[in-house]
Formats: structure tokens, sequence, C-alpha cells
């Protein structure tokens, strides 16, 4: 077990112990339930559950619900607050002081929301069943917070998330918060557990905590490693330092632009990291790869992709750099690729070209993409041109146009 | 020589043992001599199944894992599988005699919840499975105790085991059995502990925690007890390897009794309403942990790329990393490292030659000695190896594999990882065993001498001793006149002494230029 891994497993087993002497020195009193759902918090402050293109979600979502049910409003206040200043001063030393303070400020706000909207529907609620309202204001409560850390990052980057993937993460966070504040209070008078019931009812959030956290290190290890494998040809000199990252974070930019899919993009992304591992295979010195050479490096690495099922996508996204966006003097290709592939192709292509003759200096940008314009009308897709362009004026690099 | 003497002489235990006995000595390569075998084994075995070749030629060998499922079956196993059925339906008849009242849309729920979460299962660190299954069966427990329904549990425990439907496919008629009435078994001895206590406990947590913990306790026992007795007579697997098997799961095991436990209580009081909220964090880490089995074949695949560049520039270097990594994980399991460190032990052995793709190709297999820039030239492989490695997260700690450096025995510093005087233990000995340009595979006997002669200067001497220990455990041998792949040389490498492989000869070189 990692020692990460095994801090967490000492902190739950520290949390149960807790409340366990709680229970039996003051069962009556608030201050077992203080301590315990503060420590929760702090506990669920270190442990997040990650998904790809979106902010992380701490497990303290779900304890915001409980607190919730056992304090009124300025207990609620208090505990959070005391509890997200000891999460901060907790962090990672590699987390400065200023992102610590703007972490703590945005985890206050969620914790409002949290508590406004658990009040809000209750009171809205009010004439209705008690297990409605009780239920409904739970779902709520776990809801609002998840809503805020998505919007809060999508204002500053001024892209929403995914609507629709990567909500498991949502969904254990929601339904184990509203089941962890049942078990802690009851539902209409039954079932009450006390602090029991968040703590053993975090066990189902904390297996699937354990899963996010796996699928994380595999993900970064995954990407880590095509970043090694795509960085070999450039530190034994065959391609520039970064080529294979600019071309990737191009190629990903384009491809957004021209509304490629997810899936798309991130072999687009893959494909561009790795479309020129085949210079390894060259055999004279570096400086001297030729003009052509290129040709039969992209082929190569085309070949060596597709040796994988996983990979033989990607493989057929490099091959397909080999050919021109169309053949000179004959009307069709022979054996043309699936358009989308010859789409990506053809941004690969494009991405590639230009950090070449750009040297991925900002000075030289405009005048590489007015050589891509100017050359023969078959080398490049003009849609995929227009795409980059619109790029680069995102990035304040406006084309003269002569 | 008769085979009831070759039995009495033998002292054989198993009917496995024997086959692969006359495998070896009758005539290994004789169809008709195992068969002959085989019905000598079934002379002097009591309750033996019947055996034919076919069945011989699917029986393991002594070094493949078995799957649970093709664990060939014995008479004895069978009747014993039959036997637990029938107690099961005993208990079941009993469970009934003193129900008044059952409540059938809980015993559907239930049944419903154990067959998702049993679908369900997330792999922890260890290694080791776990599922909410025996979870709801003890919330089951707790439920039907309210209800004074001591068969409603042995009812849902009983569907669940005859739900595996591989056991329908494959017409396994006596495990279904089994697993029915062990099913119904280990639920009943839970249910009688938690009748054992008066209803009102389980108002009131510490006491419903206890009861969950004691019939925790009561169905594992009667799990493992009926699991080691099945076990033994179908191929005389000891009792001690079952708990071998089951020990690192058993400490996930309490804790799930508990939560069960109160799942139970909980439901009773709250009602189905918290069904959904309980499995839904349950599916959705279990359909995570299936992206990361995804992912994991991908990142796999990106490591197979890796060896695909090396083939590319180089056979021997693509073949001789895998070879690495295969030594590399024989030592990590001999030494008992977990399987994460194994695993990680496993990938920086596949890239720790990662270097060598920048490195020129006619100096990889140059023939004859390398001279001072050619010798650095290929040494910068090692430095960018390091490099890349230490940008990978999970590889960072054991990055040093890369480097001859860092990968010689330091007795002194005790904080130095093992994982590199694994890889380069591992690596030496393929080196040495392996046909190159310039010399021939020597012998596994030199090697290990060469090894062992090293071991406590050059390479760690446990290390050492684990590879040597692993080959022996697989029965592999390796080197002269034991290569799997051949090599077609247009000029027949040389017979000389050790040295290192894919570098040419900087044995000399390295004393040339210190």
């Amino acid at each position: 077990m990692s020692p990460r891994r095994a801090r967490v497993v000492l902190l739950v087993l520290l949390a149960a112990l807790t409340t366990a002497v709680a229970e039996l020195v003051d069962a009556q009193g608030m201050w077992p339930t203080y301590v315990v759902l503060g420590a929760g918090i702090v506990i669920g402050e270190l442990l997040e559950l990650k998904s790809e293109g979106r902010a992380a979600l701490p497990l303290s979502f779900a304890v915001f619900v409980v607190a919730t049910r056992a304090f009124d409003n300025a207990e609620f206040i208090g505990v959070v607050v005391a509890a997200e200043i000891v999460a901060m001063l907790l962090r990672p030393r590699r987390v400065d002081i200023a992102d610590r303070g703007i972490l703590l400020a945005t985890r206050c706000i969620e914790a409002a929301t949290t508590l406004g909207a658990a009040r809000v529907t209750a009171d809205a609620l009010a004439d209705t069943s008690a297990r409605v309202e009780l239920l409904v204001a739970l779902a709520a409560a776990a809801i609002v917070p998840i809503v805020v850390a998505d919007v809060i990052p999508a204002l500053e980057v001024r892209r929403l998330p995914p609507l629709i993937n990567t909500r498991g993460a949502d969904l254990a966070l929601v339904t184990s918060g509203m089941l962890m504040a049942i078990g802690f209070q009851g539902l209409d008078g039954q079932g009450e557990m006390g602090l029991w019931g968040p703590v053993l009812f975090s066990i189902p959030l904390l297996a699937a905590w354990y899963s996010f956290d796996r699928l994380d290190v595999i993900r970064r290890t995954y990407d880590q490693t095509v970043q090694a494998l795509g960085a070999a040809p450039e530190l034994g000199g065959m391609a520039s330092l970064g080529h294979g990252q600019r071309v990737a974070r191009l190629c990903v930019e384009i491809g957004r632009e021209m509304d490629l899919s997810r899936g798309e993009l991130e072999r687009l992304r893959i494909a561009a990291l790795l479309h020129h591992l085949g210079a390894v295979c060259l055999d004279g010195t570096p400086q001297h790869v030729r003009e052509h050479e290129w040709v039969a490096v992209a082929s190569a690495s085309a070949t060596m992709l597709s040796a994988t099922d996983t990979l033989a996508p990607v493989g057929e996204i490099v091959g397909g750099t080999v050919r021109p966006h169309r053949t000179p003097r004959l009307p069709t290709i022979a054996d043309p690729l699936p358009e989308r592939t010859a789409l990506s192709s053809q941004i690969l292509q494009v991405a590639s070209d230009f950090d070449d003759l750009s040297g991925s200096e900002r000075a030289l940008s405009a005048h590489a993409l007015q050589q891509m314009y100017s050359g023969p009308a078959w080398r490049y897709d003009g849609r995929v041109l227009s795409a980059l362009e619109h790029v680069l004026e995102r990035r304040g690099v406006t084309l003269t146009r002569v | 020589m008769t085979s009831p003497a070759l039995s009495r002489r033998k002292g054989l235990r198993s009917e496995r043992e024997l086959i692969l006995l006359a495998k070896e000595n009758v005539c290994p390569s004789s169809h008709a001599d195992v068969k002959w075998c085989c019905a000598t084994a079934r002379w002097w075995r009591w309750f033996q199944a019947p055996v034919s070749a076919d069945h011989v030629e699917a029986l393991p060998t002594p070094f493949e894992s078995d799957a649970p499922m093709d664990r060939p079956e014995s008479r004895a196993s069978r009747a014993f599988s039959y036997l637990i059925l029938a107690g099961g339906c005993s208990a079941l008849v009993v469970g009934a005699l003193n129900t008044s009242k059952l409540d059938l849309s809980a015993v559907v729920i239930f049944t419903l919840l154990i067959a998702i979460a049993d679908r369900s299962e997330i792999e922890l660190p260890g290694g080791e499975n776990v599922s909410a299954s025996t979870m709801l069966v003890l919330a089951s427990v707790v439920v039907f105790r309210a209800e004074s329904a001591p068969v409603g549990p042995m009812i849902v425990s009983a569907i669940f085991g005859a739900l595996y439907l591989r056991h329908w496919r494959e017409r396994q008629w006596s495990k279904l059995a089994f697993n029915v009435g062990m099913g119904v078994l280990y639920a009943g001895g839970a249910t009688l502990v938690a009748f054992a206590f008066p209803a009102t406990w389980l108002n009131r947590p510490g006491q419903l925690a206890t009861i969950g913990v004691l019939a925790a306790l009561a169905a594992l026992t009667i799990n493992l007890s009926l699991l080691a007795i099945v076990d033994y007579l179908a191929d005389g697997r000891k009792p001690s390897d079952l708990l071998a098997d089951v020990r690192p799961m058993l400490p996930q095991v309490l804790p799930f009794a508990v939560l069960g436990a109160f799942i139970g209580s909980l439901y009773l009081n709250v009602g189905s309403i918290i069904v959904p909220l309980l499995i839904a964090p349950i599916l959705v880490a279990r359909q995570v942990f299936a992206t990361s089995l995804q992912l994991k074949e991908t990142e796999d695949s990106a490591v197979r790329t890796l060896i695909k560049a090396l083939e590319a520039k180089d056979r021997y270097t693509a073949g001789h990393v895998e070879r690495v990594a295969t030594y590399a994980v024989y030592i990590g399991e001999e030494l008992s490292l977990g399987p994460s460190r194994v695993e990680r032990l496993r990938l920086a052995a596949l890239m720790h030659d990662i270097g060598k793709l920048i490195v020129p190709n006619h100096l990889l297999n140059k023939p004859g000695k390398l001279t001072a820039d050619e010798y650095a030239e290929v040494k910068r492989h090692e430095d960018i190896s390091i490099e890349l490695l230490e940008s990978i997260d999970f590889l960072a700690p054991v990055a040093p594999s890369a480097s001859s450096v860092f990968t010689d025995y330091k007795p002194t510093d005790p904080r130095h990882p093992i994982e590199p005087y694994i890889v380069h233990v591992a690596d030496a000995y393929d080196a040495m065993t392996s046909t190159r340009s310039y010399r021939k595979a020597l012998p596994q006997e030199v090697a290990f001498a060469e090894l062992r002669e090293k071991g406590g200067t050059q390479f760690h001497p446990i290390v050492v001793e684990a590879l040597i220990a692993a080959l022996d455990t697989r029965d592999e041998v390796h080197g002269a006149d034991h290569e799997t792949t051949h090599e077609q040389w247009a000029v027949p490498p040389p017979v000389v002494g050790t040295g290192s492989a894919g570098l040419g000869d900087l044995e000399a070189t390295k004393k040339a230029n210190p």
C-alpha cells in the first residue's frame, strides 16, 4: 500500500476511534459532533475525486450535507471554517500560501451554498411530507456545491465542463452524502445512528475514492509514459526540444475549433506526441536528417503504433500525415482514409509543419502561417489552416493579408 | 515395473503427482504410456474421478496457476458437494419451520443487491478483490432477524449461490450444488448468531456492531472450513494454502460486516429508499475501476510501442528488455514484494534501456571495441534513460535502475531502493545468457557462478540468490544450448568470457577509459 493510502486508512481508523471515545465520554453533548464532523471535513479535504477535464471534488462535500442536519447556521459556519483552516494548513508544501487562501475562500463559498440550498429547499417544501422535504433538501445540499465547483473554474477558462461524461464522481458524492446524513439523524424519527452513521456510511464513498485515485495514477503514468517516449527522439537531437508537446497542444486547440469529439481529441493528442518516434530508426546522425526522410519517419512511427490494437487508431492518424490533402492532377486518392481520420491527420500535419516553420517563436508565427497559405493548394486542408488562424488570433497573433 | 509398486515406492499422494512423474519416468512423449499411468492411478485412488487422456492434457502444468473453475474434481469432492447441498436443504427446512412470515420483497431486493454487488468487485492494493456481497448478506441477516424470519437470509444466499451462470453453462452441477449449499449454511450460521441475541440489540449501535462482527466470524468460519475440505478432497490442497490465499482479505471482512449490520438496521427503520443511495457509489467505483483496467491496457500498449521501437532499432535490445522484465518480476515475487512494487519493477525493467533509442544503430551492434568518443556517445543513453524514467512519477523512485553507477551494490547505503539492484542482476544475467554479435551465450551455471562471485561487491547478494531460487522453482534454464531466440549470424560469434551485452566490449573499454 502506498504511504498516501496508508495515511488515509489511518485517518479513517482514527475517526472511528474518536467517534467511539466521544460517544463513551459525552454521548448527549455537542462537542463529539463538532470534533467528528470537523475531522471528517479535514479528511475530506485531503481526499478528492478527480475526473478528467474537471475540477477535483473533495469528499468534504458529503460531510457538509451531514453538517446541515447536525448544526444550526452559526454552528455550521464555525465548524466548517475552523476545519477548512486546519485542512489548508495540512495541505502539501508544494501548494503556496496564495493558492491555499484562494482554495479556502472557494471552499467557504461552496459550504455556504450547501447550507443555503438545504435551508431554502426545506423552507420551500415545509408544507409537504417530512420525508419528501428532507430527501429533497439533502439532495439540493449535495448537488449545489458540485455545481459551484464546476462553475468557478469554468468562468476562468470560459468553457463549460462536460455535461454528461465524468459525472460518476457527482453521483457517488451526492448519494453518499445523503446516506450519511440519513444515517446520522434517521428519517421520520426512525433509524437515527448518531455519529456512527456518517462514519460507517462513508465506506462506500471511500471505495469510490480509491477507484478514482487508482484511475488518476494510471492516467498520469500513461500520459507521462507517452510523453517520455515522444521525448526520446528530441533528447537525441532528432527533433527540436519540446516539439511533440507544442504540436500536441496546437492539435488539441485546432481540434476543438473544428468540433472534434473527446475521443478524437485524445487520439490526436497521442498521435502528436508520438508522430516522430520513427526517427529513432534513422541510421544517420540526427542533424543530418533530410527532408524526404521525415516521410519514412512518419511511416515508421505509424508501423510501431499500429502493432498494438489499442494504439492502432493513433497509428492510422500518424500514417495519414504522409499523404497530402489532395493529390495533384488525379481527382481521388487510392485507398482513402476514413474522413475523420484524414481530418485528424491533416490537423497533425498542419500543426507539425507550423511548429517546424515557426521554430516555436511567436514572432515567426504569422510568417509561418502565411507560408502555409501560400503553398500548393493540395498540400493542406484550407479548413484546418483557417482553424489554425483562429487559434493564433486567440493567442494574439494576427495574420497580415497581402 | 508394475504400477502398484511404483505408487507404493514413491508414496505419492495425488493423482497429479503420479501422472507428472509418469510423464517424466515412463515416456514423456508417449501418449499411450501416460494413458496407462492414468489407469493405474485410478486403481490406487479412493473416489477417483474417471480420467481420460484428454483430461490429462487439460491438467495444468505445475508452473501455471490454476483457475479455480478449472480444478479437476474427484468423486470425493463431488460427493461432499452434494452432501453440503443436502445439509443446506435441511437447514432451509428448519429455518422455514421457524418462520411465521417472510417479507418476499426484502428477499427480492437483497438478492438483486447481492447479485449487483458480486459483479462489482474492485481490486485493493494487495491484489485481493473485495465485493459488497458479504456486507449485504449480513444486512439481510439483520433485517430478517428483526422480522423473526431465519429462513430469509438462507434463501437469499441460496439464490445468490445459484446465480453463477458459468456453472449452468458448463453443467458443473456439483459445483453449483456446493455453492448453493455453502451459501445456505454460512448464512444460516450468521443467522443463528444473530438469533442468539435479543432483538432489542438491533437498535443500539454498539450492540448492533457486536452482532455484525460475530455473525461475520461465524459465516467466515463455515465458509473457509467447507472450502478447505472440498479443496483437499478435489486435489489435495492443504488448508494452510487456502488460509494463505484468503488472509489478505480478512482485514476488510470485519469493517464490511459492521457496515452490513448498520445497513440492515437502516433498511428496517427507513425503508428501501436507502437501496439506490447505497448501490450508486458501489457501481460508480466498479465503473471507474473498469475504466482504469482499460487505461492500464492502453498504457501497456504504449510500453509495447517502446519495445517495437527498440525492435526496429535493434532486435536484441527488444528481446533483452522483455527478458530482463521477466526475470525482474521473478525476483520481485521471490522477495515477496507487493503487487504494486512488482508492477513498478516490471515497467522500470522494460524501460531501463529506453535511452538506447537515441544511440546510433551502427554503434549498438558493433562487434569490435568502441573508441572513447563512441563509448561516451553510447553511455549517454543511461543519462537519457534516467531522465525519462524520472519524468514518470510512478517510476521516479526506481529511475536509478537505468544507471550502471546506481545499480552497483552499496551495502553502506541502507536507504538505497532494492529495485535498481534487481534490474541490474536481471540485466547482467540476460547479458551473459544471450548470444551477441561478438560473443556466444554462456551456460547458465557459469552465469550463476559469476553472479555469486560478484555478489556483495557488484551485485546485491540476496537478489542474486533470489534469481537463482526463482529460476530453480520454475525449472527454467537459459544460456548456451537453451536459448529461445535464434539469430542467423553471417559470422558465428566466438565463445569468450563475461562482458556487457548490447554495448560492445565495454569491460575492456571501461578499463581503457576510466
